[in-house]
């Protein structure tokens, strides 16, 4: 490993971590407290990191192997995708995006020996990751990063010390539109006249195990009136 | 009680219990193909007359799977208006889910309803759910909240109100349900 490769990793450390770090910050809507936000960035990076590595010395000397695995990756995607949508999970226009940022940079492996189509397809998702960051600025309720922050605020009002249902909460009241969204732990799906609300069991625990009718109501009235632009921020 | 009133009221109830007198020892798909009815619709009059003891069924065991042949036994049927209403007197009262470790359930988000209740871990008893039950238990709120009232569950459900008392009850016994007060 020469210098320049040495530079070249502490560079993409350092990128990734301050990215991390502005995502979170911003995407949230300053709602995840400044602590929070920098332990999950570091955690992120931490794991992030020696697991890209290990890829990359593992796929650098097997490259039959990679290849097989970027087709397997695809093809779940789109399997996933169009499945979901035959579904109504969500709306159709975030997996065609998912489908067209993850898709170019899967197909880069395809061409290792062609500088030209490589830079081509890294640049492709490029505007569309962008333009994605714009869209949950404006729209946050679709960011897991403004839901983990409105959660912070929802648990201090709830009663606290309750018990725990392996099945979905629904709601009713809705956005009126499908859709889904949710953080680490926690599922929203909107639907037409109703939410559905799926909490894990870890993450009830992690949040004080919070009463889960209560918990729910709130969180979809906190995400309805964003929805509606009547929220005060 | 509520669901051999049911079936008596269907129109070819007498139909089946008839042709099963005349014909002992037949099995379920005999009578379906001799009286052309539904296969299903036979099996639930016969389960249902089969509770309350107005046929027998033995098992045969032959070649391929067992079926099972019934016998009319025939009987009285009294009717308890008092006890019908005691379990419609029911309908108010507030229900919500139990914590228990020991439950967990099998559910299909999409048409949002429970198929199974698993009790004991994955490797153990499994409760099958009828579509409207599946419906009912998916409605129900969670542990430590305000409840919900049996009666209105049962019309989110699209289940009768009797059906739906019933249902508490056996689901109260195995632990899933808990009652919270009377309204």
């Amino acid at each position: 490993m020469n210098e320049d490769n040495i530079f070249f990793i502490i560079f993409f450390v350092l990128f990734m971590l301050i990215l991390q770090i502005l995502l979170r910050y911003f995407l949230s809507h300053k709602k995840l407290h400044i602590k929070k936000v920098f332990s999950q960035s570091f955690k992120q990076i931490l794991i992030m990191v020696p697991v890209l590595f290990l890829f990359m010395i593992f796929f650098s000397n097997n490259h039959w192997f990679s290849l097989i695995v970027t087709a397997v990756m695809l093809f779940l995607i789109i399997i996933s995708s169009i499945y979901n949508s035959v579904k109504k999970r969500d709306s159709i226009k975030r997996y065609l995006y998912s489908i067209l940022v993850y898709i170019p940079l899967f197909m880069m492996n395809f061409f290792q020996d062609n500088p030209i189509v490589i830079n081509i397809l890294a640049f492709i998702p490029l505007p569309m990751a962008v333009f994605y960051f714009v869209f949950l600025y404006r729209y946050p309720f679709y960011s897991q990063y403004w839901v983990e922050g409105s959660i912070d605020e929802i648990l201090s009002q709830v009663e606290k010390g309750c018990g725990y249902s392996p099945k979905p909460i629904t709601v009713f009241k809705s956005t009126g539109k499908r859709f889904i969204t949710g953080c680490r732990g926690l599922k929203i799906m909107f639907r037409e006249e109703k939410t559905i609300v799926r909490m894990s069991r870890k993450y009830h625990k992690a949040c004080g195990s919070p009463n889960l009718k209560e918990f729910s109501d709130r969180i979809t009235e906190k995400i309805i009136e964003r929805y509606r632009g009547e929220a005060d921020e | 009680m509520i669901d051999l009133i049911k079936v008596m009221s269907s129109e070819r109830f007498f139909e089946v219990t008839e042709y099963l007198k005349l014909n002992p020892n037949v099995n379920a798909s005999s009578i379906s193909s001799n009286l052309n009815i539904h296969i299903i619709t036979v099996q639930r009059y016969l389960e249902v007359l089969e509770k309350y003891g107005f046929v027998s069924s033995r098992e045969k065991r032959g070649i391929g799977r067992p079926s099972k042949t019934y016998a009319f036994l025939g009987g009285k049927f009294t009717l308890d208006i008092d006890e019908l209403l005691n379990e419609y007197s029911l309908r108010n009262q507030k229900i919500r889910e139990k914590e228990n470790h020991d439950i967990s359930y099998n559910y299909d988000i999409d048409n949002e309803s429970i198929k199974q209740v698993i009790i004991g871990g994955r490797k153990g008893t499994k409760v099958e759910l009828e579509d409207k039950s599946g419906k009912f238990l998916w409605m129900l709120p969670p542990p430590d909240s305000d409840g919900e009232s049996i009666e209105k569950l049962a019309s989110q459900s699209g289940m009768a109100v009797l059906d739906a008392v019933k249902f508490v009850r056996d689901m109260i016994e195995i632990g899933v349900m808990e009652v919270c007060s009377d309204e």
